[in-house]
């Protein structure tokens, strides 16, 4: 075989593996978190993100800093959330589900209430909250 | 670097416009679609299937195409990057993707510089084709990937 296929079936073996090796990271859909299980977060916002593909924020609850993943932007901005509804170092609570890795301080947001409002970034799936 | 890249006017734009982004997005996709299809049928015509269409009209037709439609999807790719990224620059998985397009892309190169559609009965050509259909593939399927897997 030459080289050039060597390197190339390398790269293909390699590329796979490391694609398993971090499904933990993801954040398409939510495959990746416990749907079963309500998780509630409270902190101050330290990151804001409003864009496509979809928004997040970043939330420290004294301890650990947590990555939340809201819905996509359209999604997001329908249910009113945006930069003006919560500045960075305000209090901040997102309900949702949490990544199934419990050892990864990453969740889901389906509602986020901050001193402007409450709101239903997934309208449906927090409607099922029953809260 | 990458800072200054995600202040550009044209990535905020991307970020924040409601329709920008999917539709560079679809064109991505769109772009690939031609690119593969192009690069498979050359390949198979290579290998053998297609043995009655002459081979240098298969070649002269979809060489153009799928040259044009890669470009197209190099420029919407760097469309897609510039939205965020911080955030894509560190995944392996992304990386892993570019790396499998570069390899695809040199694997044409040298098929188009060597003008090895000129001899289809080496076992260097076919091997080749085979390779330009795997790459091809891995690098579909690794970008796919970006989205699911490997996000900080």
């Amino acid at each position: 075989m030459s080289f050039f296929a060597r390197v190339s079936v390398l790269a293909m073996l390699t590329g796979l593996p490391l694609t398993l090796a971090s499904p933990a990271l993801a954040h398409h859909g939510w495959a990746w978190t416990s749907t079963d299980a309500r998780f509630e977060l409270s902190g101050t916002l330290t990151e804001i993100y409003i864009g496509h593909p979809h928004a997040t924020v970043e939330i420290d609850d004294g301890e650990t800093i947590w990555h939340v993943d809201l819905a996509p932007l359209a999604a997001t901005l329908a249910a009113g959330f945006d930069e003006t509804a919560v500045a960075i170092g305000e209090p901040v609570t997102v309900i949702g589900h949490r990544a199934a890795d419990a050892g990864q301080a990453r969740m889901k947001a389906v509602r986020v209430v901050t001193s402007s409002g409450t709101f239903d970034v997934y309208p449906r799936r927090a409607a099922a909250l029953g809260d | 670097m990458l800072e200054a890249v995600e202040q550009l006017p044209l990535a905020q734009f991307l970020r924040r416009d409601l329709f920008a982004y999917p539709i560079v997005n679809a064109l991505h996709i769109l772009a690939l679609a031609v690119l593969f299809t192009t690069a498979l049928l050359m390949d198979l015509r290579i290998l053998g299937l297609g043995n009655r269409l002459d081979l240098k009209a298969v070649i002269d037709t979809l060489r153009p195409l799928a040259v044009g439609s890669f470009g197209v999807a190099v420029l919407t790719g760097v469309l897609l990057f510039i939205v965020q990224p911080l955030h894509y620059a560190p995944n392996p998985v992304f990386w892993s993707k570019i790396v499998l397009v570069g390899l695809a892309f040199a694997n044409a190169g040298y098929f188009v510089l060597a003008r090895r559609h000129l001899d289809p009965g080496s076992s260097r050509t076919r091997l080749s084709a085979v390779m330009s259909i795997l790459l091809w593939t891995a690098a579909i399927l690794a970008g796919r990937a970006i989205g699911y897997f490997g996000s900080e």
